[in-house]
């Protein structure tokens, strides 16, 4: 056995050689993430470290993979849970206990529960996204109410994602359970056969199939931040924003995303300290403009880009315990009516 | 005494492997059926319309597939084989490329040709998408194993009908169908099995309607976590993988007794029958070999012009790891698996032939079972991190080596019985007859079957999108992670990884094979 062990370690040596010199922090993200450079030489140089992000998939196949990897994590830390997933991450025991000083306190509906596994980072909300050229371009009034999205004039408009694999998905799922009741599945029954698009993640939803960048959908569940990024990103600098947001009631969902140490990870006394820098002013003031969220600490200056964010009333939803009790459920069913194409009578 | 004696030593040489495949397939893939079977829920999903219509569809694609391949296999390989013209060596080789093709590369085509800013401007359903890559791969290798059926043709039989007067269509009609025909066969099984367990293709180009079954394990595991539906579907696969591969090997049993290789006779036409022959020749040329120049040609290219950008642009890549060290990941991983192919292809290849029989149908197992439900078994089953390492490299392993197998076996079968028996009778042992007699003799063939199983491990992709863990990224992995985000980062460079990945499995593959492939 030990002769084997050794070969092994000789062999993971040659594979894996990580830069052997330093310690490595490795923290689990989804295809989203993104962080500045500054920020993360800033906190290396801190804590003596190199930090390494593994990105696993939209958040949803992320979870999957690390539920499916449990018994040996595939990092230390993980970023990119929120309050439709951390039910089925703490389900699996995929995460750590810890409660990092300084998390500020949230309303309750937007905590992430159960207390003690995931540091809230950053909130958004999931909103319906629109390109207002096309609607211009079409003479298409903008849809007013989500039932009118099943109507023939929008038929093939929208794009969203799959709540199996992407967060995003999930919460708009959640908004329309909350506002729908008990008719959401023939909601989604008739919103399929209206030639409704379903991709894995919300990055091949905006940037693939939105109008906005030469895909053909001029609807998108995205996020209220949108306009803000656009504005911030464009070549030319704008008065208004390319895109805009349709508040749609049942539409929207605040995100709050946090991020945990991983069961059975390593290097725990920098892994806590990256949970702490997270909560920084410097991180805190950086992230919005790297990920479009908001921060979740009050009183962060923000960049003046945001005042193009669009404002939505608070909408009414359910607490994470809530969800997770219901969310997978809900997923399933899901999948069975849009993609499997089960009548809605099917489902419950 | 000596038959059984013989048998005793082949079930010795097999014991390496079959434990191989029993730690590799047969128990992964118990867990996964084995949690299906216990929930009934499960498997009567399988029942409900959408599992019955990707059933179906499936079976429709491969069967479209191996129809159309090979129909097309038998015409063009009666082409090649009667008519000669410059470049047909050259042309009958590199058949052998789409083969050699890590099958997202296809997908990147097709891409080209009917994406959203595609060159023909049309838009095909996902559907057709997958037919057409099935067909890329699988019409080379329809034409190469008739062309091998069609050279098996004794010329005297043809001449002989015609000088009873039969008309050259009838006399082929008659004499060289038949005789052609178990080529065909063979061919068409191995069409309907590669094509039945589809991965790559569909899974970047096909929509939820036009998945196939091996796509639809991977969805229920990694996107909807529904490992008991996932074995249901694993289960269903097995039994129609295992029907067709049974046939297969019967099918190739009754062909390998046929009659002697090599003596087809072909003739050079004059005039008009000159040019035709050549575009026949040119269009045989393009339909395998086109999506491949697609390819290097998009990554060539920057907003309609030819340009380096996308191979500048590589270095930015937000992948795991650098882009060299996923082209080092996937040498390595290549490189530590061939060993262990050679050695179990070539055990399990001197078991089969000494002793035929249940063994010709073990050694084909790996190609039954879907890589993506033996990943999933494995990460149920082996979940440590060392283990995982070395999981991937049996995995690789596991696919390749039933073609060392298949590749030794002829050459194998091609020796004479006689100077072993010799070497035996003049004391020599089993080893020392081996070593001195046989292996000299298979010298070309295991170069060819090295190349094959290096080429096989440097394009996997299906199981190591399952186990691969993100510091381990493959070029293979890498090109998927950024073809499957295509308006982020422009398609081009999706193809120039594509090609770097295609240049490494030609590298190593022209490099152990020397230039003599064949694929028994």
């Amino acid at each position: 056995m030990a002769y084997s062990r050794a070969g092994w370690a000789l062999l993971a040596s040659v594979l894996l050689a990580v830069p052997a010199s330093a310690k490595t922090l490795t923290v689990v993200v989804p295809d989203s993430f993104a962080l500045s450079k500054a920020l993360v030489a800033k906190f290396e140089r801190q804590q003596g470290v190199t930090l390494r992000f593994l990105k696993a998939g939209s958040a949803g196949a992320m979870v999957n993979r690390l539920i499916l990897t449990r018994r040996h994590p595939l990092g230390d830390l993980v970023y990119g849970i929120d309050n439709t997933l951390i039910g089925k991450a703490v389900r699996y025991h995929l995460l750590a206990r810890y409660r990092t000083p300084g998390t500020p306190e949230l309303p309750p509906e937007l905590q992430l529960l159960p207390t003690g596994y995931l540091t809230p980072i950053n909130l958004s909300t999931v909103a319906i996204t629109d390109d207002p050229s096309y609607f211009r371009k079409h003479h298409l009034p903008l849809p007013t109410q989500l039932s009118q999205l099943v109507r023939e004039r929008y038929r093939g408009l929208l794009v969203m994602e799959n709540p199996a694999t992407s967060s995003t998905g999930r919460a708009f799922l959640l908004a329309t359970v909350a506002h729908f009741g008990k008719s959401v599945w023939s909601f989604w029954q008739r919103l399929r056969e209206n030639g409704l698009k379903v991709v894995n993640g919300w990055e091949a939803a905006y940037y693939t199939d939105f109008s906005k960048y030469g895909g053909s959908q001029p609807l998108v569940v995205s996020y209220l931040t949108d306009p803000a990024a656009e504005v911030y990103f464009a070549k030319t600098k704008l008065r208004a924003s390319p895109v805009s947001n349709l508040l749609l009631p049942g539409s929207t969902f605040v995100q709050v995303e946090g991020a945990g140490l991983l069961r059975g990870g390593h290097h725990r006394q920098a892994a806590e300290a990256f949970l702490r820098f997270l909560l920084s002013r410097a991180a805190q003031s950086s992230i919005p403009t790297s990920m479009w969220v908001l921060p979740v600490v009050p009183g962060t200056t923000l960049n003046p880009v945001f005042r193009f964010d669009s404002k939505a009333p608070k909408p009414d939803q359910a607490s994470s315990l809530q969800i997770a009790a219901h969310v997978q459920r809900w997923v399933h069913d899901w999948t069975a009516v849009v993609i499997e194409g089960e009548p809605a009578s099917q489902v419950r | 005494m000596s038959a059984r004696r013989t048998e005793a030593t082949s079930w010795l040489l097999a014991a390496l492997p079959l434990g191989f495949l029993a730690a590799m397939v047969a128990w992964p893939l118990a867990t996964v059926a084995g949690g299906a079977l216990l929930h009934p829920a499960a498997l009567a999903w399988l029942l409900r319309p959408y599992g019955l219509h990707l059933a179906v569809w499936t079976a429709e694609q491969a069967l479209i597939s191996t129809a159309l391949a090979t129909a097309l296999g038998l015409v063009l390989a009666g082409f090649l084989q009667t008519y000669h013209f410059p470049g047909k060596p050259l042309l009958l080789r590199a058949l052998l490329l789409p083969f050699l093709t890590p099958s997202l590369i296809a997908a990147l085509g097709l891409l080209d040709l009917f994406g959203a800013h595609g060159l023909t401007g049309l838009h095909p359903g996902g559907g057709l998408l997958v037919i057409l890559a099935n067909l890329f791969f699988n019409l080379p290798l329809a034409i190469r194993l008739c062309y091998g059926g069609f050279s098996r043709v004794p010329p005297q039989a043809l001449e002989a009908a015609r000088s009873l007067g039969s008309s050259p269509w009838r006399a082929r009609l008659r004499v060289t169908l038949p005789l052609v025909w178990p080529a065909a066969l063979a061919a068409s099984s191995l069409v309907l099995l590669y094509s039945f367990v589809a991965f790559g293709t569909p899974l970047l180009l096909a929509g939820p309607r036009h998945q196939t079954l091996e796509v639809l394990i991977y969805v229920l595991t990694l996107d909807q976590l529904r490992l008991n539906r996932a074995g249901a579907v694993a289960l269903l696969q097995l039994l129609v993988l295992g029907a067709v591969t049974a046939s297969y090997t019967w099918l190739q049993r009754n062909l390998a007794l046929q009659l002697p290789s090599g003596i087809g006779t072909s003739r050079s036409p004059k005039g008009i029958g000159k040019l035709l022959v050549r575009a026949g020749a040119l269009s045989i040329a393009a339909l395998t070999l086109g999506p491949l120049l697609l390819v290097l040609a998009g990554s060539l290219s920057g907003a309609g012009r030819p340009s380096l950008a996308a191979y500048a642009a590589l270095g930015g890549l937000q992948l795991p790891v650098s882009l060299a060290r996923a082209a080092l990941n996937t040498a390595l991983l290549a490189l530590l698996s061939l060993p262990l192919s050679l050695l179990l292809g070539g055990l399990l290849a001197l078991a089969i032939w000494s002793s035929p029989g249940v063994l010709d149908l073990l050694s084909l197992l790996p190609l039954m079972v879907s890589p993506v439900s033996l990943a999933v078994g494995y990460l149920l089953l082996y979940p440590g991190l060392r283990l995982s390492l070395l999981l991937l490299i049996c995995s690789y392993a596991l696919l390749a080596f039933p073609l060392v197998t298949r590749t030794l076996l002829p050459a194998l079968r091609s020796l004479p019985h006689s100077q072993l028996d010799a070497a035996r009778t003049l004391g020599s042992s089993w080893g020392r007859s081996l070593a001195r007699v046989v292996a000299p003799q298979l010298r070309a063939a295991l170069r060819a079957a090295a190349a094959l199983a290096l080429a096989t491990a440097l394009g996997e992709f299906a199981s190591t999108l399952v186990l691969v863990r993100p510091s381990w990224t493959t070029l293979a992995v890498g090109l998927y992670q950024v073809a499957q985000h295509p308006g982020q980062l422009p398609l081009a460079e999706a193809q120039a990884i594509a090609v770097l990945l295609f240049g490494l499995t030609l590298l190593g593959f022209t490099a152990l094979d020397g230039g003599r492939a064949e694929i028994g």
